[in-house]
Order: structure tokens, then sequence, then C-alpha cells
């Protein structure tokens, strides 16, 4: 019938309509900043504009800044989300300013490639990776900003400090600044752990060497063979996502109970070796290799993820540890404490460290001082004084504070609008404390972390420092204070010390596309045949597993990528002096 | 008026094509938003096919990049491990092509025979549950029951048909067949939902026809059933010809491990790896430029087989 | 069809029904087993769950996942943005394909092969994620719904699905309609649609099920959050893990730890994710389980 015909292109025809008319109606993102005041600067004679309690110069008008957020996969809790309203009220309320941030659920890296393509980036770019840097610079999207931090952001520079000439590209300009700048180089990041009550149990032996570590562990096991439930336990255990929290990316982290720094054994004439084709690198696989042979390693040691592992963990059917200093905390007494009636304070684990008798030190933690993250401000940027000196801003200790602790006084909790939360406080005169309460808490490990979430701290964090502040003891994490108050972390530090560098002139910033593709292949290699080589049936296997794996390392090209980070390690060193 | 004083025998080709156009035109009018639907939201697209012949970066135009020609494609087909990912790649498409398919015709096959209907039912809303578990809440189930202290394990220790646990997850060997069921038990309800829509649409006269002829339950299985669905099946089956080189994706991310990694490093994976993820967009586009000729060459000529063979054909 | 009058029943036949009973009967166990798991899960408490060991009864028992789930605040106006997008998709998914089903299964059709042709080379060439969000910026798509139905309309595989359908329905019964001066439209929704609803609930069914599940499009075109879907709130849930693999500073990554919901939070937005399907499931299932006469429509 026409009737029907007519009626099926009608709706097609209006299809079609609508979507061309939709395409004048939506805009596709919010709008990009355009200010066309005075930058701020610190020196400024305009009477009208007034210095709030953080010392921050408000502007008459309001400071709109656009970021785009890269880390990908966001997501907030309600608390956080709470959290985020409360720091956009402060923001606008004290400091005249607004934070526009786009964020992504999807990959971070592909979305920021989406608007690249489209277009449509906005004027800040942050929390991004340095190959993501890198690659904005080669497009030509980033505006130099050595000038605008000489005028407005002395406090950035002052908080880089000597590094500064790292951040710099052969020209000696700047394109960007980094997020988490410096290092606290006292908190080891990586450890071996052992528990505490059963420690004591056997009566506390020293530990020193690897295989001291191997014999307490064992006797331990074979003290408690069993679980309280009945099941069996291994001495160690491994998981293998993510990846690099066990080893490194480079692999070789737990080497550096052997002396090796993250992967590589450092000579007198500053040349380097990848740790396979060293004496600690095969020393300590061999160490991994006694355990398996022993049969007290979890056969599932290289199938496991996280999860998996942390169930094993938790269920107590793993007697020791070795990674991140924190895991055994997180699968350990963080969860016994909740679900263990016969929970006590002992039960739990201690980091202890040790040095192979040979290494010359324990190089177990390598700090990076470059920060994780950047931040860029692009060609869209209509004046990028302002944005300097917002950031500026965050180089200060309120500012730091603000962001990276959160806002200021009493705010009420999400579950429990009675209830109060509070970390810091400043007055009106600019003097500012650390709650004491809250001080109490995170010294004693009943801190309340998730709720703390409606302080809105970690957003739009474009700038930040690690290192201690002026008087020694604060910086921007809140349970890395006051270690001397707490017995566990004096202990943490006590035992692990002698066991943190400084990585930083190691790192290899500058990688064009071959040797990114080297490093991947190296990477996958090591990755497929270590595990191979731990799990060899005896030592004439062993041996055989070894040189199989020299030979892949080799074929993957391991030469030609020493060869460039030595030379990146020697430029490293002569510049930083 | 045109239409009936000539003879359209001897008409131009002109003509003929015209008339053609005019008696169907109920049928050409419906094409034509279709025409323009896919034109846009396909065809328009595919210029980023190009990307594998540049080295593109996201922010420069296409056409503003280096033009490199075959650069991507060869460096991909000369890596040392190319053969390994294209021996990996087909064992489990092939798996998934045999295996994976007959599977469901199979399962709805089984299910139709089931009298009670309130039974069939639920055992085929059961079956599909699994089509809603996430890869990674899949992934810990498989290592639930495959671990050295799974379920699996556990069982055949404990009825002593083994000493020690074995390796499901952690030997290559074992990693194809681990994939190939796991996949299996995602995939099988929700497959055999349009094989049971074509076993439903036979017309149940022709099952009278048959029990009159004296076929029994298998007869009618094997002469009425079977070669009623048969089109459907073989299709759809040419249409799986043309994904032979796509063997699974976040499935190896979350069953496999690095012990495994030469059994289950596949095209996809590999590219994901060493392209997408670094951000080399032309190596991934490059990538999936080849599968998508080979794969669609291999339908072409499956098809042509199928239209010879069985006078079936998808196009 | 079984217990239709004209079948026999045969010794064999019963054997055979035994032993595909117990066979189905082990094989539903196997499939329903883990969900069973996850439900489980998601009513035991998070924590504890970490321990392992939950099989078929929560060991701690709480509802304290459903509702961290449940406390988000646009949790409600998303489930009403599913739904719309489930209902229009489908609807409009199911006609469409139907008709291009019809037209391309038309034996006289001239433009047949062509438009298969032109379907199925979609199928296997793709321009890639690039050029399709430009044209969706250039469309105006981006914060709209009509991203959600318009550029998923038509699919080469339901396009198969449904030709062969239709192909196996006498053609007698179109020629005559044509004869009677019937139009094409006509044919397809008086005749083609009734004796096709096996087919049409089959493609129904994954075409909704594609939607209700879809969550990339959301990440990507709905910005401002007016179109989200409650996929997208359940994906970003059970994403969050996803977002640690990148952080190598061992403290930034405990503290991120520390904010991860548990598996058991997963579990539960699985099964809030999976509940509304087996309940709209039967619905459409009873049109492909029992199956139709074509010999009654045409009386």
């Amino acid at each position: 019938m026409h009737v029907r015909l007519l009626s099926v292109l009608l709706v097609f025809g209006l299809i079609l309509a609508f979507s061309v008319g939709c395409q004048s109606e939506t805009t596709t993102t919010k709008p990009v900043v355009t200010t066309t005041t005075k930058p701020i600067t610190t020196t400024t004679a305009d009477p009208r504009l007034t210095i709030n309690r953080f010392g921050w110069t408000v502007p008459a008008e309001t400071l709109t800044i656009t970021g785009y957020n890269s880390s990908g996969n966001f997501n907030m809790s309600e608390e956080q989300k709470q959290g985020r309203a409360n720091m956009d009220k402060i923001l606008l309320e004290e400091f005249n300013v607004i934070f526009n941030m786009i964020t992504t659920d999807g990959n971070g890296t592909e979305y920021l490639n989406l608007l690249l393509a489209s277009g449509e980036y906005p004027e800040v770019i942050y929390n991004t990776s340095y190959e993501n840097v890198l690659r904005l610079i080669d497009l030509g999207k980033t505006k130099e900003l050595s000038a605008a931090l000489e005028a407005y952001g002395q406090d950035i520079k002052k908080a880089i400090g000597d590094l500064y000439p790292l951040f710099l590209d052969a020209e000696k300009k700047l394109w960007y600044i980094p997020i988490g700048v410096g290092a606290l180089m006292e908190l080891p990041d990586w450890s071996a752990h052992v528990r505490w009550d059963e420690y004591k149990e056997i009566g506390s032996p020293k530990i020193a060497t690897p295989d001291d570590y191997y014999n307490v562990i064992h006797q331990i096991l074979e003290r408690f063979p069993k679980t309280p439930a009945g099941e069996s336990r291994y001495a160690l255990s491994l998981f293998n996502r993510p990846a690099d929290n066990v080893t490194g990316p480079m692999g070789g982290s737990l080497a550096g109970y052997w002396g090796i720094k993250s992967g590589w054994k450092v000579a007198s004439d500053n040349s380097l070796t990848y740790w396979p084709f060293t004496e600690g690198g095969k020393a300590m696989t061999k160490w991994f290799n006694r355990f398996w042979t022993a049969g007290t390693m979890d056969p599932d040691a290289f199938a496991n993820n996280f999860d998996e592992w942390k169930a094993k963990f938790s269920n107590e059917r793993i007697v020791g540890a070795i990674g991140g200093w924190w895991i055994t905390y997180s699968a350990g007494h963080e969860v016994w404490r909740l679900v263990d009636p016969n929970f006590h304070e002992d039960k739990r684990f201690v980091q202890v460290g040790f040095k192979a008798p040979e290494a010359e030190a324990s190089y177990v933690t390598g700090k990076n001082k470059y920060g994780g993250s950047n931040t860029v401000i692009t060609d869209k940027a209509q004046d990028v004084g302002r944005v300097i000196s917002f950031i500026n801003f965050q180089a200060t200790e309120p500012g730091l504070a603000l962001f990276n602790w959160g806002v200021p006084g009493k705010l009420p909790t999400y579950k429990d609008p009675n209830t109060k939360i509070r970390i810091w406080d400043i007055d009106e005169s600019g003097a500012w404390a650390f709650d004491e309460t809250s001080k109490e808490q995170l010294v004693s490990e009943t801190f309340d972390h998730p709720a703390s979430g409606v302080l809105g701290f970690g957003n739009y964090v474009l700038f930040s420092h690690v290192n201690r502040w002026a008087d020694g003891v604060h910086c921007v994490w809140g349970n890395q204070m006051w270690y001397e108050l707490n017995p566990w972390k004096t202990l943490l530090i006590q035992n692990m010390n002698g066991t943190i560098y400084d990585y930083t002139p190691m790192v290899l910033r500058q990688k064009s596309e071959s040797v990114v593709l080297l490093e991947t292949a190296i990477i996958d290699t090591w990755r497929q045949n270590w595990p191979l080589a731990v799990q060899a049936k005896n030592d004439a296997e062993f041996e055989q597993l070894w040189t199989a794996f020299q030979n892949a390392i080799k074929a993957a090209g391991i030469d030609e990528y020493t060869r460039i980070v030595e030379e990146n390690y020697k430029t490293n060193i002569t510049e930083l002096g | 008026m045109l239409l009936h004083h000539v003879d359209w025998r001897r008409a131009g080709k002109f003509k003929r094509i015209w008339k053609s156009f005019y008696t169907q035109r109920q049928l050409w009018l419906l094409c034509f938003p279709i025409i323009v639907w896919i034109l846009l939201f396909a065809y328009y697209p595919m210029y980023g096919v190009l990307m594998a012949f540049f080295n593109y970066t996201p922010g420069r135009e296409i056409f503003q990049s280096q033009f490199v020609g075959l650069a991507h494609f060869k460096r991909f087909i000369s890596n040392p491990v190319f053969m390994q990912l294209l021996r990996n790649t087909l064992a489990m498409s092939s798996l998934g092509l045999t295996i994976g398919f007959s599977a469901p015709i199979i399962f709805s096959l089984m299910l139709t025979e089931i009298g009670h209907v309130r039974i069939k039912k639920l055992v085929q809303t059961i079956s599909y549950l699994p089509h809603f578990i996430s890869w990674v809440v899949a992934g810990s189930i498989v290592f639930l029951l495959l671990s050295s202290d799974g379920v699996i394990n556990s069982l055949l220790i404990n009825l002593d048909l083994t000493e020690q646990s074995i390796p499901f997850l952690t030997r290559g060997q074992y990693y194809w067949a681990v994939y190939t069921l796991a996949n299996l038990w995602k995939s099988l309800g929700w497959s055999t939902i349009i094989y049971l829509s074509a076993i439903a649409g036979v017309d149940e006269e022709l099952y009278q026809a048959g029990a009159i002829d004296g076929l029994g339950r298998l007869g009618m299985v094997r002469y009425i059933t079977i070669p009623s669905i048969l089109p459907t099946i073989v299709l759809l089956w040419i249409l799986g010809i043309g994904g032979i080189l796509n063997a699974g994706f976040e499935q190896h991310l979350i069953l496999g491990n690095p012990m495994t990694q030469n059994y289950w490093d596949v095209l996809d994976t590999y590219s994901y790896r060493y392209g997408i993820q670094l951000g080399y967009y032309s190596m991934g586009t490059a990538v999936s430029l080849m599968k998508s000729i080979i794969g669609f060459s291999l339908v072409y000529m499956t098809n042509r087989i199928s239209r010879r063979l069985l006078d079936l054909a998808l196009f | 069809m079984k217990n239709a009058a004209y079948i026999k029943r045969t010794m064999s036949g019963t054997v055979f029904d035994t032993c595909n009973g117990l066979f189905l009967f082990l094989f539903t166990m196997l499939m329903v087993y883990p969900f069973l798991n996850i439900l489980a899960l998601s009513f035991n408490n998070g924590i504890d769950a970490a321990r392992g060991g939950i099989y078929l009864w929560p060991r701690m028992f709480t509802t304290s996942n459903y509702e961290y789930v449940f406390s988000n605040k646009t949790l409600l106006r998303s489930a009403g943005v599913s739904v719309l997008r489930v209902v229009v998709g489908t609807v409009t998914g199911v006609l469409a394909n139907a008709l291009l089903g019809y037209i391309v299964s038309c034996r006289n059709f001239h433009g047949r092969k062509m438009m298969r042709l032109l379907f199925i080379i979609t199928m296997y060439f793709s321009g890639g994620l690039i050029p399709t969000y430009l044209l969706m910026i250039r469309l105006g798509f981006i914060n709209s719904f009509h991203v959600y139905w318009i550029p998923t309309l038509l699919s080469a595989y339901y396009m198969i699905l449904t030709s062969s359908y239709i192909q196996n329905l006498p053609e007698t019964l179109f020629e005559s309609a044509r004869i009677d001066g019937a139009s094409e439209l006509y044919i397809f929704s008086r005749i083609v649609m009734p004796l096709s609803v096996p087919m049409l609930a089959c493609i129904a069914i994954y075409i909704g099920v594609s939607h209700w599940n879809a969550w990339f499009d959301v990440s990507l075109y709905s910005k401002d959050g007016r179109w989200d879907t409650l996929q997208i709130i359940l994906y970003r849930l059970l994403n969050q893990a996803n977002a640690l693999a990148q952080i190598l500073e061992q403290q930034r990554l405990m503290e991120r730890m520390r904010t991860i919901q548990p598996q058991t939070v997963r579990a539960a937005t699985t099964i809030i994710v999976t509940v509304p399907i087996i309940f709209i499931y039967p619905f459409f299932q009873r049109y492909f389980i029992s199956g139709i006469t074509i010999g009654a429509v045409k009386g």
C-alpha cells in the first residue's frame, strides 16, 4: 500500500533530518577557556585583588581552566564524588577558579588520541605519560613554558630543584611540568616479608643474607606446616598480574638483594650489564629455584594474578613474600583484623631486608625522581601565565596540602552526615596545622581511608612534589609522616635501611620507536624465560635453561639496548653533576 | 504507456535495465535509504585503512604523515615470532570453527528432543547464562577449576588418578584445550538460540509427512531437520571462515600467563602489545587490514565453492 | 515435536532420551554453577570473600554490595536510558534487518547480489575507531541519544540470518500476493513478518542484549553524562582493576588499591546486569522453542 511505503520513507527522512539537525544544536565539548584579563603576578599593584587565607591572589574575573585527565578508567566512589563537589565549591568561593575536568572511562591514551584526531583537546592535558608528552611535543601542540615559569612559577622551580636540567630538552626548553617529582628517600618500595608472631616463635633469628631468609621461612614452615583450617602451606608465591609489581618492568628488581640496580649491574666505569648476564641475576634465580626444587613454592606462582595470590595469602597459606612493601598489609592483617576472631596485634607481616654476601649493597628500591606523570599546556591555551600561576600555587605548602590532603576543616562524611572528618585546617592568617585526631589514626593505622574521600584530594593535581616539606616532617602522603610514632613503620625503615638508592640517572626517557619495540621485545623475552629457569628440576637443567634464557635475550637485541641505556646513564650522571 | 508498445527483446540494453528498475521499483526504493546508510556509516570511515601505509600519529592528518608504503606489513611479517603467532591463531580458530561451531548445532538438536517444554526452556535459559559473565569473572572461575589446588586437580588426586596436580594453566600444551573449552562454555548457549529458531521455522507438516513415510526420530533429524537448517549452518560457517585470523583477544590476557605465552600469543595480542598499546596506530591498522583482506578472500572463495557444490551462497 | 502424536515411541528412543536427559542435566550443572557462585559472592562480605572458599552459599551474608551499587544517584536515570535504548534499538533493528533480509531474498530482485556483497564486505573491512569517531562528531551525535541506535541499525550478520530464514518460506505465497497487486511492503508486513516470528524473536534477543550490554560507545559519546546507561555505571565498577595495571609507584598503587571495590561488588553488578535479561527472555523464548506451522497461517 502506498501509505505504508510513504510512512517508511517519511520515517527514514525524519531520521536523516534529525541527524543533520542535531548537528547544529549540540555542542561537542565544553567550551575552551578564553580569558583576556591580565595574568596574575605576585607583585600586583591592583588594590581590588584580595589574597585568600591560602596565600593565593584571587583574580577579579573567574579563572576557568579546562583540563583532560589522561589517567583513564575514571571512576569515583560516592565519597569521592562528594569530595570533588566540596573541592569545586572551595575553589570557586575562595579562589574564584573553576576547573573543568574531562575524563574517560576507557583507556586514557586512546581517548587522548581521539581528542587529538578531532582537534578538540583542551588547554591542559595532565596525568599523562612521558610517551604522550613526547608525542604532543612532536606534534607541535605544546607551549614552551620556561618564560612563564620564570615569571609566575618560581615555587615550581624551587620544588623541582636540582633536577630541573633533566626536564629541559636539548635546546634547554621546557615543554611540560612533572607531577610527583622528587622522592621520599627513606621510604622503601620493595621488601621481603615475614610474619611477626611466627618469626618470634622460632626465636627471631637474624636475617642478613638470602640464605638466612630461606632458612627462616623454612623453619617457620616446619614449625607451622598447616594453616589453622588445616590446609597446606607454601613457603613462597608470586603473582604475575600486575606483573611489574613483583619484578619491575625490566625484570630483575628481585635481584636488588644481590646488588643489581633495577635490572642493571653498574660497574665502576659506569658501564651497565643486564641482569641475566650477571652473577647476581643468576644467583637470584638459583635462589628461587631452591624453593622450587624443595617443593615449597606454590606451583601456580607464575599463574596467579593478584587476587588469586591474595586469596591464598589471606588464608595464611603462604609463609613468606617478596614484592611491594604493602602487599602483605593489604592481604594480611588488614583482612585478618576484620575477619579473624583470634586476631592479635602481632599477627602481621613485617618487612625484612637482606643482602647477598658478595653484593656491594642491597639495591632493592630504586627511587625515580622524575615523577609519575606530567602536565602539558597545549596550544589551545589563551593565557599561559594564568594557568602557570594556578599551578604555582599547587607548589606551595598550602597548595600541596589543599590538593593532596583535601579540603581543610571539618566535613561531614558520606555515610553519616553527623560524623565529621578533618585532616588539616588553615586559619585566616595562613597558619595551618594537621589535625591531631587524624594524625593519631594514621599513625595507629586505624584511619578510615574510604571515608576520607569526601575531602576531595587528588583532583586537579597539575603539579606536586613528594619530598619532605620545609619542616622536614610533612609530605603529600598522609600516611608517610611521623614514622617515629608508628612502631611498625619504624621497623620497616630500620630493616630496609640502605636498600634505597637514586635510580633517576638510569631512567631512559627519550625513546625512539625502534627503542620502544626493542624494550618491549626484551620484556616479553625475560617474562617468558625467567620462570622456566626458576622451575628447573635440577642443577643441570638449570644451567641449560639459564643459557637458553641468555641466548633468547641476546636474540631480542639486548646489546643495542644496553648501549642506549648506558649512553643515557652517562649523560645524565654528567648533567646532574 | 511506453511499456506496451515496445518489443523488449529487441530493445537496447539501456531500456532493459530501465525496465528491470521500473518493475522492481518498490524494492529499489526501499533499498535506497539502506544504501545511503551503509555508505555513510560503513564505507565513508573506511578511509582509515590508509593509516596502514603511513606513519600516522593522531593529531596529524593521515596525508600529512610520512608515507611508508608496505613497511609496516613487512615489519610485522618478518618479526621472529610471526610464524608462531600464525600457528597459534590458526590452531585456535580452527578449533573454534570445528568444535566451537558444531557444538551449538548438536546441542540445539538435543534440546529439541526434550519432551517437556518447561524443562527445555529451563535448560536453554541456563545454558546462555555464561554469556553474561565477563571474561574477568570467567577467568577467576577457570582458575578455581584448573589451578593446582583447584577443583579438578583435587578431584583427580582424591580419586587416585594422578599423583601430582596437573599444570593445566602453566603448561603451554594445555592452553588450546583450555581456551576452546572456556570459549565453548561461554558461548554455547548463546549460539544455540539461532539454531533453535531455525529449527522452529521448519514446517510441522514436513514432519507429519515424514512420519507417514515411516521415518523414526533419528530419520526425521537426518532427513528433515538438518537439511532444513543446512542453509543457515553453511552460511554461518562461510562467514566464520572469514574470521579465521581472529582467535580471541581478551581471553588470552586473562587465561594466559607468561608461562603459556608461546601458545596463546596471536596476531591480535601481538599487534596490541607492539602497536596500539604503544600508540603505534599504523601497525595495528596494517595487521587489521591484512586480516581483512585474507579473511574476505577466504569468504569469497568458499562462497564460490559452496555455490557450485551446494547451491548455497552468501552472495 | 517429540510428543507429537505421529511420532512412534521406540526402545532406542527411550534410551536416547535417558542419556540425553542425563547429559543435559550434567551440562546445566556446569553452566549454572558459576552463576550460582557469583550470586553467592554478591551476597558475601567483600573482605571475607577475598579469602576464597565461597562456593554455593555466602559465608558472611551482607547486602552491602548491592547497597553500594544502588547508592549511585544516577542509577535510576541510567536504567531508564538503558531500557529506552534497548526498546528503540531492538524495534528499529529488528524491523530494519528483517526488511533488508526480505529485500535480499527476493529471487528476482536484480540488486540482490550487490546488496549482499555491499554488506558482507563491511563485515571484514573497517576504517577503525578514529574515522568513526570523527564521523559521529560531524553528525552531531556526541551527547545525543541517536548515536545508540542509528549507527548500528543494520548488520550483515543479521541480514544473513533473516534472509536465509525467509528464503525457506514458500515463494508461491509472495508471488500470488504480487499478482493480486500487493506492494512489497504489504507482503513484508502481512506475510513475511508473521511467518518469521522465530527468527525475529532470535534477532530481537541478540540485538536487545547487545544494546543492553553496550558500554564502549557510551564511554565515547556520552560525555556530559546525560545519556549514561546502566552498563557504563557498572562497567566503571568492574573496570577499576585495569587502572591499576599502569601504576608502578608503590605508594600510589597502595592508595588506589584501597579504593577499589572488592570482587563481591563486581559479582553484584554482574547479577544486576543479568537478572533483567532472565526475566524478559522467556517472552521471546516461547517463539522459537515451540515452533510454528506454516499451514495454520495459510488457512
